[in-house]
């Protein structure tokens, strides 16, 4: 179902019919947006990274291989070009002047789910390229490791160790963060 | 101790997928070493914080961002001449494919007739000078575009937006808009800092294009798209005056940086 819907609105966008390639991106750009957040952290420039990933699916549809599914095509692309967007940045600069620091008088839940949120978002910033793509894949949108292989066109062994020394780095630098301290 | 299989069991209980068997003996190995006890506790509380990060809405810009992007000139069937020639040149080289030499020989077709349009487009023209235009095939260095800055347009019953992207080899300033009366935009740069390289537009038989050494002048009545590809002659930062006028009055009168250095 989903998938056969997807084959038609290629099928007709390669027709020449933007609405159906619009349809496309309404069905898919949540995905791509948050893959492109947690990715490069800035809400513009995800936005343009989420944009060129759209852009370039449109451009590269007609050799797009039916066998493959669409959406980890889009994945695939999306992720490329969060990793050439980081390149051109050069290196991330720790994102210390929109964190609170010292969490003061905040209260309520919301906040602290929040604050929590925030540092999380800065520790996979700390994490390399190449393991925050498999956590972002992994934890934050749900991927199997046989779909995260063939996103990132690497051996399903290599996601799963990278996955492992993902986890392992980022449990140091949320626990410099005060964060995953055991009770 | 089995660290491969460890790993595994933790993965597994992470996922929610491992099997009660499985658990069995993950708890074995945890009650042997608290390092495995350590690492399980703490992969399993990372795992839960990021869970916490919220799925957020992509702002509402974005798909009108796309779809202008993807304007009909620019559909997946349409493709300018230089991917016609890479593909033939891939194409080529692919097994596969028995059009080889069909291929090649087309994109050879293609790219004589192209250039003798280009001629003979710009001979008869006094108002384009060809040393400010090298022809409308662009670089490949042009697929590293950088996104710069968007102005919107929203007055005088014109909307659209005024894009800019940059990479070290090339500057695109691309206007979009949609107008129910005559619009006139104006664009003026430094052929010092700039080089015009091409300009790719909608095609209306309305659209008036003038092109003359540091001036270019579109003018034409409802939707169009051009894209200005200017060649980046030094490193610094280079201005460009665009104005929009419609019946006489100015909608957009900005000083926009192009170049490698703008953002």
């Amino acid at each position: 179902m989903p998938e056969q819907v997807d084959e038609e609105l290629i099928r007709q966008s390669l027709e020449g019919n933007r609405e159906a390639f619009g349809r496309l991106v309404d069905r898919y750009q949540k995905t791509v947006y948050n893959v492109a957040l947690r990715m490069v952290h800035d809400e513009a420039d995800a936005e343009d990274v989420a944009q060129l990933a759209f852009v370039r699916v449109f451009q590269k549809l007609r050799i797009f291989d039916p066998k493959y599914k669409f959406f980890s095509w889009l994945y695939r692309i999306t992720v490329n070009e969060a990793l050439n967007f980081l390149k051109q940045k050069k290196q991330f600069e720790p994102f210390d002047e929109e964190s609170p620091g010292e969490p003061a008088d905040r209260e309520g839940v919301e906040e602290e789910k929040e604050e929590l949120e925030r540092k999380v978002q800065d520790g996979l910033m700390e994490l390399k390229v190449d393991h925050r793509a498999v956590v972002v894949l992994k934890h934050l949108q749900g991927l199997s490791y046989a779909e995260i292989a063939q996103i990132l066109e690497i051996p399903e062994k290599t996601v799963k160790s990278r996955l492992f020394t993902a986890r392992t780095v980022l449990k140091n630098i949320l626990l410099n963060k005060g964060l995953g301290k055991h009770g | 101790m089995d660290n491969e299989r460890i790993i595994e069991l933790i993965n597994k209980e992470i996922d929610g997928t491992i099997l009660p068997a499985e658990r069995v003996v993950l708890e074995q190995y945890c009650s042997g070493s608290t390092e495995v006890q350590e690492m399980s506790r703490d992969f399993n509380q990372i795992a839960s914080m990021l869970r916490e990060v919220k799925h957020v809405d992509p702002p509402s810009t974005l798909k009108a961002r796309v779809m202008r992007e993807i304007a009909p000139e620019k559909a997946p069937h349409y493709q300018p001449l230089w991917q016609v020639l890479r593909t033939s040149v891939v194409d080529f080289f692919q097994p596969r494919t028995g059009f080889r030499f069909a291929y090649a020989f087309s994109g050879g077709v293609l790219a004589g007739i192209a250039l003798f349009a280009l001629f003979a487009s710009i001979s008869g023209r006094p108002s384009f000078e060809s040393g400010d235009a090298i022809g409308t095939m662009i670089s490949s260095s042009a697929r590293n575009l950088q996104l710069g800055r968007e102005f919107t347009i929203n007055a005088g019953g014109v909307s659209g937006a005024v894009t800019t992207q940059h990479s070290e080899e090339i500057s695109v300033l691309t206007v979009n808009f949609n107008a129910s009366s005559d619009v006139v935009t104006h664009i003026s740069y430094d052929p010092a800092s700039l080089t015009m390289k091409a300009v790719r537009r909608s095609e209306d038989p309305g659209d008036h294009l003038v092109v003359r050494g540091g001036e270019i002048e579109l003018s034409g009545v409802g939707n169009h798209t051009f894209a200005i590809y200017f060649g980046n002659i030094s490193n610094s930062v280079a201005p460009v005056r665009v104005t929009i006028l419609s019946s006489g009055n100015s909608l957009f009168d900005n000083t926009i940086a192009l170049g490698p250095q703008a953002r």
